[in-house]
């Protein structure tokens, strides 16, 4: 009995030892993920039947910056639609590769090939991938007003052969 | 009687100069665009490519034109299914000096229900509005880009024009076969218009990705018809600007 609690009391010991080096080695981690993890509602927009930008508002758990809760959004966007009404404008085989945002309230998004490469085409499927790309941007972020888009990391001034995206584009 | 020989010879010969000028300066000449070509397809639905709907349609009116129009002129950015570059698409446009531009393409979207035509001319953004008022420091690369702010006014009355004769041709009248839905026209900022020195129009003839347009787009019929208003509203165009 008396080699059973003994037994117990290390085991306990070792426990509350371990946990007192992770939060000497570790100290702000825990405490960082709770203070700025939190859920919030985003707009996604996407296309309806009637080939018009319609909004699907979707959780998402924010991280510590605006450029991050940016990227989740496009994440989500790409992801698609929840909704069976709806339909993305943005292909499957996208991938985001990198976002970032200027002083100008610019918001730089790098795919790769896959967005053009997979586009069906036609200037009415053009301007829904991009109008949903920026709506979906400026609406949520204040601090965007415009998206530069980039294909592998190069400029580029058309996704499938009709709207100049060569500069920052903005909603009108 | 030597003298008066030569006389009548150089008033001869400057008669005839005259009247070539004046049938030269009474031609119009309509730059008409095939879009897509060659590697890029354009837009498709199970085979069915974009790129030969637009040379199919393009080699009908350029065939109508010569038939019907001797005073029009018709150039062709492509008489055949090869990729032209947009670029060499506004180079070749504006060397040709034409008094039209007319750039023909099918649409599609991610909604099968979208159908209709659409008809496009260029937008004057900001940005270019305010590089306008700067021109004199302005590098040419960044000229050329401005070129078609100039013709905005004239764009929108072809557009106009288009808008009415492809209207009148499907929609109103007895026969109805081909009824399509009028989008109206639009202004976007086209990488191809934005180059081009003339008044600059484009138009989506319908939806490849609506069941009821692709229908249409594979019945020799429509395309004639769609191709008899196209050349209806060059002609409209055309009489009023010479007025």
């Amino acid at each position: 009995m008396k080699k059973v609690l003994i037994i117990l009391i290390c085991v306990l010991s070792l426990y509350i030892l371990f946990k007192l080096i992770k939060l000497v080695l570790y100290p702000n981690k825990e405490t960082a993920i709770q203070y700025t993890t939190q859920r919030k509602s985003v707009k996604l927009f996407f296309v309806n039947e009637d080939g018009n930008l319609n909004n699907e508002n979707r959780e998402i758990i924010t991280d510590k910056t605006i450029l991050e809760d940016a990227k989740i959004c496009m994440l989500e966007l790409i992801k698609g639609p929840q909704k069976s009404t709806l339909i993305s404008a943005i292909p499957s085989s996208t991938i985001l590769r990198e976002l970032y945002i200027d002083n100008n309230k610019c918001a730089y998004i790098d795919f790769n090939k896959g967005l053009i490469d997979n586009h069906p085409g036609g200037t009415a499927g053009e301007l829904n991938t991009i109008n949903s790309i920026i709506k979906t941007l400026t609406t949520n972020f204040e601090q965007i007003n415009s998206v530069k888009f980039l294909i592998d990391g190069q400029e580029i001034n058309t996704i499938s052969g009709h709207i100049d995206i060569s500069e920052p584009v903005e909603l009108k | 009687m030597e003298t008066l020989k030569k006389f009548l010879i150089i008033a001869i010969l400057l008669f005839s100069v005259n009247i070539v000028l004046a049938f030269a300066e009474d031609e119009f000449k309509v730059i008409i665009d095939a879009g897509h070509g060659g590697k890029d397809g354009g837009t498709s639905c199970l085979g069915y490519k974009e790129k030969d709907i637009t040379l199919e349609v393009v080699l009908l009116l350029q065939k109508v034109i010569l038939e019907k129009e001797q005073t029009l002129k018709s150039l062709l950015t492509r008489s055949e299914d090869k990729f032209v570059s947009l670029e060499d698409r506004i180079v070749f446009a504006n060397q040709s000096q034409g008094n039209l531009f007319l750039s023909l393409h099918v649409n599609s979207s991610q909604s099968k229900k979208d159908n209709g035509f659409e008809i496009y001319y260029n937008v004057l953004s900001s940005d270019e509005a305010d590089k306008e008022n700067n021109k004199e420091n302005t590098p040419l690369f960044i000229l050329w880009d401005l070129a078609q702010n100039e013709f905005l006014k004239e764009g929108a009355e072809f557009a106009d024009k288009l808008q009415d004769s492809i209207e009148t041709m499907f929609n109103k009248g007895e026969d109805k076969k081909f009824s399509m839905r009028n989008r109206g026209i639009k202004q976007s900022s086209f990488i191809l218009l934005r180059g081009i020195r003339m008044p600059a129009v484009l138009v989506e003839m319908g939806f490849i990705s609506n069941v009821s347009d692709e229908e249409n787009f594979k019945q020799k019929e429509f395309k004639e018809k769609y191709v008899e208003a196209i050349f209806n509203a060059i002609l409209s165009y055309k009489q009023k600007k010479i007025q």
